[in-house]
């Protein structure tokens, strides 16, 4: 082996020897530093947890009072919609009603018939008033004979219209019993008991 | 005269060594100092910070935390909710006409 040989040699060695050093204080230096950031990480949760014990409901506070008034907002939008789609309903059935008794067909007539039966059921007397709008006036006058013969009691209209869009208001002679059966009034009272059956329909319960 | 050239670079090169065992050794002293360094402050801001709160200050930061976090919260609420009334809006025709039917039936006599 030459002497320039020998010292290529040397220097080589000599140099990967340095390398190696070096690389391998690199990886120590970052493991260190690695460690030290992760002890880091958890002295501060550490102490995060320490003061969560200790301020707790304070911060529970915080979080309830946003995110409790985030829900109540929430709840208080989606029952909203949920009554503008009983709304809707309702108007659209109304819509129905006024037309069939503007309309005032034969179903409509035996629709009537049948409000005043139920009244008369209900009232328990033999001589009444019944009142109705303007147009089933019309029709009432001539049919109202009859039903006195079938339901078996003494009915006279009332000469004065009633502000309503169908039905009836049947009262005895002395007008102490009275017996609202309007439309109207039939559909209020299905809005009160029924809602919760309409929303089921709807699929929003 | 070729030997002790020799001799004088392997000299040479046994500094070179020496120099780079001193370069790591001041490399990972200094990572170790850096270390410590980052330790002693998360120590002395951990103890700061649970001093002042036993004494009920200085949890302005943590409720301040607290709030950012139920804001994010309350806002994927208030997204949860709008949803659902997007959902609500989406009622097919033929489940409201079922409704109107439902209500027509109960307000008409039988």
């Amino acid at each position: 082996m030459s002497s320039i040989e020998l010292e290529a040699g040397l220097i080589d060695k000599a140099v990967e020897e340095r390398n190696t050093l070096i690389a391998k204080a690199e990886v120590r230096a970052k493991r260190i530093l690695e460690n030290a950031r992760q002890e880091e990480v958890r002295i501060k949760s550490d102490v995060d947890r320490h003061l969560r014990t200790i301020v707790g409901s304070e911060l529970r506070a915080v979080h309830d009072r946003i995110v409790g008034r985030a829900n109540l907002d929430g709840r208080k939008m989606v029952m909203e919609v949920k009554m503008e789609l009983l709304d809707t309903v309702f108007e659209y059935a109304r819509e129905k009603l006024e037309a069939m008794a503007k309309k005032g067909g034969a179903d409509y007539q035996e629709v009537v018939k049948k409000l005043i039966s139920e009244a008369v059921e209900a009232i328990g007397e033999d001589e009444l008033i019944v009142s109705s709008n303007k147009v089933d006036n019309g029709f009432l006058n001539k049919i109202l004979s009859e039903l006195t013969k079938e339901l078996g009691v003494s009915l006279r209209l009332d000469a004065k219209p009633i502000d309503a869009m169908g039905g009836v208001i049947v009262k005895n002679q002395r007008g102490t019993k009275v017996y609202y059966n309007t439309l109207e009034g039939r559909l209020s009272k299905v809005r009160g008991s029924k809602a919760s059956e309409v929303a089921e329909k709807l699929g929003v319960i | 005269m070729d030997m002790e050239r020799i001799l004088s670079m392997g000299s040479r090169l046994q500094k070179l060594l020496i120099e780079a065992k001193a370069e790591a050794e001041r490399m990972v002293s200094e990572a170790q100092k850096e270390a410590d360094e980052m330790i002693d402050a998360a120590k002395t801001e951990s103890n700061r910070r649970l001093m002042r709160a036993q004494r009920g200050t200085g949890l302005e930061e943590m409720l301040a935390e607290e709030e950012k976090k139920a804001v994010k919260e309350a806002a994927k609420v208030a997204k949860d909710y709008e949803k659902q009334v997007e959902e609500l809006r989406k009622i097919p025709a033929e489940k409201m006409e079922s409704a109107v039917e439902l209500v027509l039936k109960e307000v008409l006599p039988e």
